[in-house]
């Protein structure tokens, strides 16, 4: 079930706030018993056959963790990592490995069909985590497997995160205080989400589907620039907008999910980029892979080899394609060339210098990204850059797509910016100021329900990680 | 303060989530919808292998997204806040332009149609010649403008390109079929915008009338004169294929256009092989909405008149709905009038209906866009 759907707004979210808050605020085991139910449900709407693989993976990773605590500590770890990226493996990548060992050793070893379960990326991370935690002992095993799967399953953020780690909301599993002012924000921040999703994301994304659907020649130069970047805005209103529907959630029921973006299109470098991006996989990769691998403090070379071994990982954790490994590989190099030396002159060239070469090699990430195949990447971004033999500068498409869709162009560039936050700190104090925000809420969340009655075209990309 | 307005934005935001499943299901019911011209989903059928197989919840939400209370209006929202607070110029692919809505076309990316495609759909035209020259039938191709050609100047400069790349198309497309030896008559040279309804992409009973006097005349054959009919418009709210689309929020509108007759000719007519009343227009009896179908009834696979006049000639039309304002004529000129729409007419090909029947003129009747398509009435074989 998606956010952004008729059953999970008009049926799922009423019946479930209506239970939960039913159940009274000091019978804390009963209201998490709502939210697991709840959540258990939520994932057999989307994946009725895949429940029984996330109930195993909540298992294990409760047991694994209690074992940790009992002794044979690095085992147990051991088993506990080998366990989820087994899981990750088995389900993501087995197709992938065997279309290339075909490929590469010319064989013909038939493919497994085996179909994703949504969220185990985000899942089997939150479990990893739980086990990794507790073997560093920053939070004790917990001993009810409720809470446990509480944790894992919280639908909230299941199947797109943002990727909770268990220390984050270990106390507030089992102690926390639901109140009136969390729950307003909470359902403010949850509909500015929606609004992001069905508003922006959505339009911006049939265009760029258009637009990177084309054929090769029939794409100006101007249309490559227009699909990159309404891809651009695609994604992060999308996933953004998600993770805003998550933590909004999660604040009204009493929970305080970090945050996963901070304006990420206003970075002056990749460096600044990667640090308000999709931040809880960022931190998670840094946390549970760079640093144990020594991060920075063995030397340049071994930094080096760190930076390619995390950002493969950290494309390949996105698909089993090669165009998402390209895309990590593609960002480590940037990464490691802005720590050489690139970095210190961004930090001293003019705002908008720095803040251009950030967006440009941003919009070329999201080419990689998206491209169906490494040789229409490479097709797509020769037509950005004018150097194909085939390409026109500018076509008549492009100018229509411009009108057709300058407004969401318009407000997406507005709201990739700090607005909200500036608005409040400006206008915070006058006494409309409340009620301005709750009319506009309203007002989008009217819009935003309108939108998924009306709209066909309602995929969210980061369900397929 | 801050608490009030809390529990009064909480509030709201449950009465309206609420206000969802509840109204839903005490909401008077519906199976179609007039604006979208379409059957509304049945609700999913609960069994083990649906369930298990996702089919459950996703006919589930297709059902709810069909049948939510004050869908219209939600939809029409939807039309609004895109047409009026986003300002963009097309809504729901309908563009408004001087007076007319238009469909938005697609962006083409080069002059006109391939000589492969052209040729391929010249290809199925021919195979049908052969089927008549069997018998001594003859083929006359009689293309129309369709609503995107007919209105090219109403079209942004942005968007030009592809009414020109129709024209271009018909173009190679009726020189092709002329190099086959078949006889095509190309419908920019007699029909004219004020023949079109300005929100549906068909043209009017005039439309049809001129066709049917072309039609005749290739046919060799006496058109029943233009003062027998009396042509006049209805008053009641139209919905035609571009204003259902934005629910008619547009200050463009037009109405339904048809005609009375003094020619009485009486006639047997027969849909998919059933008799039914012997008439072509459907008039509605109070102010009721009205709609194209009112045009022989819409898209039918078969129909067949017969005014047993052995004198004379038998047609077979085929083509898409621009076919039915011309149908509500072409019988009065001959014997046995058949009408295929191959998009709905699955027992036999076309070739193999002509075989058949032997109808002494074959008449297709295709808009421009539509020339080299060969799915539905672009395949005779």
């Amino acid at each position: 079930m998606v956010f952004s759907s008729m059953l999970y707004m008009g049926m799922f979210i009423p019946l479930v706030l209506l239970v939960y808050f039913a159940v009274p605020q000091n019978q804390r085991a009963a209201r998490n018993g709502v939210l697991l139910f709840s959540s258990l449900f939520f994932y057999f709407v989307g994946e009725p056959k895949n429940l029984l693989i996330m109930l195993a993976s909540i298992l294990l990773n409760y047991l694994f963790a209690l074992a940790i605590e009992r002794g044979h500590r690095r085992l147990w770890l051991l088993l506990g990592v080998v366990f989820n990226l087994g899981l990750l493996v088995f389900y993501k990548y087995t197709d992938f490995l065997l279309s290339n060992l075909n490929r590469f050793f010319s064989l013909s070893l038939p493919l497994s069909g085996i179909v994703m379960p949504i969220g185990i990326s985000f899942f089997t991370f939150q479990g990893m985590s739980y086990v990794l935690d507790v073997y560093r002992q920053r939070v004790p095993a917990q001993k009810n497997i409720l809470y446990v799967a509480t944790y894992i399953s919280l639908f909230p953020q299941l199947v797109a995160g943002p990727i909770v780690r268990y220390e984050t909301i270990a106390d507030e599993l089992t102690n926390r205080r639901e109140t009136l002012d969390d729950t307003a924000e909470g359902l403010r921040r949850f509909i500015y989400g929606l609004a992001k999703k069905m508003l922006l994301a959505n339009p911006l994304g049939e265009l760029a589907t258009i637009i990177f659907s084309l054929e090769s020649g029939s794409r100006s130069t101007a249309l490559a620039w227009l699909g990159a970047i309404a891809y651009a805005f695609q994604i992060f209103f999308d996933f953004s907008g998600y993770s805003d529907m998550a933590i909004g959630l999660g604040r009204v029921f009493g929970f305080h999910f970090l945050e996963n973006f901070d304006y990420p299109y206003l970075s002056r470098s990749i460096t600044e980029f990667w640090r308000r991006w999709h931040i809880s996989l960022g931190t998670w990769f840094r946390d549970y892979l760079y640093i144990p691998l020594g991060g920075n403090r063995k030397g340049l070379p071994r930094q080096i080899v760190n930076l390619l071994i995390v950002w493969g990982l950290t494309g390949l954790w996105h698909g089993a394609k090669w165009n998402f490994l390209l895309w990590g590989l593609y960002y480590a190099a940037l990464l490691i060339i802005e720590k050489l030396f690139l970095k210190k002159l961004l930090d001293k060239a003019p705002a908008l210098i720095s803040h251009l070469y950030a967006l440009l090699f941003i919009l070329v990430g999201w080419v990689i990204f998206n491209g169906s195949s490494l040789s229409e990447i490479k097709v797509y971004i020769g037509q950005m850059f004018l150097y194909h033999p085939n390409v026109q500068p500018v076509g008549n498409s492009a100018l229509w797509y411009l009108w057709q869709y300058g407004a969401e162009f318009l407000l997406a560039a507005l709201f990739s910016l700090p607005v909200a936050p500036m608005l409040s700190r400006r206008l915070g104090g006058r006494p409309w100021y409340p009620l301005l925000q709750n009319a506009c809420a309203l007002l989008l969340l009217v819009l935003s329900l309108c939108s998924i009655v009306n709209t066909s075209f309602n995929p969210f990309i980061y369900f397929r990680f | 303060m801050k608490n009030k307005l809390n529990i009064l934005f909480i509030a709201l935001v449950a009465g309206i989530l609420a206000a969802l499943p509840i109204g839903t299901i005490f909401a008077p019911k519906t199976d179609t919808s007039l604006f979208e011209n379409r059957t509304l989903a049945d609700p999913p059928v609960l069994t083990r292998e649906t369930l298990l197989n996702g089919e459950f919840f996703e006919g589930a939400e297709t059902w709810y997204k069909d049948h939510v209370v004050l869908r219209d209006k939600m939809l029409e929202a939807c039309t609004v806040f895109q047409k009026y607070m986003l300002g963009k110029p097309a809504v729901n692919d309908i563009l408004p332009s001087e007076g007319s809505l238009l469909p938005v076309v697609e962006p083409k990316y080069a002059a006109c149609a391939s000589d492969e495609e052209v040729a391929a759909a010249v290809e199925q035209v021919a195979a049908l010649q052969e089927a008549a020259d069997s018998y001594g039938g003859k083929i006359i191709y009689m293309g129309v403008p369709g609503q995107i050609t007919i209105f090219a100047d109403s079209y942004p400069a942005c968007l030009a390109d592809t009414p020109a790349y129709f024209r271009a198309t018909g173009e190679k497309f009726a020189q092709a079929l002329e190099d086959a030896g078949i006889e095509f008559i190309d419908g920019h040279g007699y029909l004219n915008q004020d023949m079109y309804f300005r929100v549906d992409h068909h043209f009017g009973v005039t439309g049809g009338y001129a066709v049917y006097e072309q039609l005749c005349a290739a046919a060799s054959t006496q058109a029943v004169p233009q003062e027998h009919f009396s042509f006049y418009r209805l008053p009641n709210p139209f919905y035609g294929s571009r204003n259902r689309k934005i629910y008619d929020l547009t200050s463009i509108k037009d109405q339904l256009e048809v005609f009375s007759t003094d020619y009485d000719l009486p006639f047997d007519r027969y849909d998919n092989g059933e008799k039914v009343e012997s008439k072509t227009l459907n008039l509605p009896e109070d102010e009721e909405a009205i709609v194209t179908e009112d045009y022989m009834g819409g898209d039918i696979a078969e129909t067949l008149i017969q005014t047993h006049r052995p004198g004379l000639p038998n047609l077979l039309i085929y083509g898409d709905s621009y076919t039915n304002a011309v149908e509500c004529f072409a019988y009065l000129s001959f014997n046995e009038t058949r009408a295929l729409d191959l998009r709905h007419y699955e027992e036999m090909s076309l070739c193999d209906y002509v075989k058949v029947h032997k109808p002494d003129f074959i008449v297709c009747i295709r808009d421009d866009g539509n020339y080299i398509n060969l799915t539905g009435n672009g395949t005779t074989t």
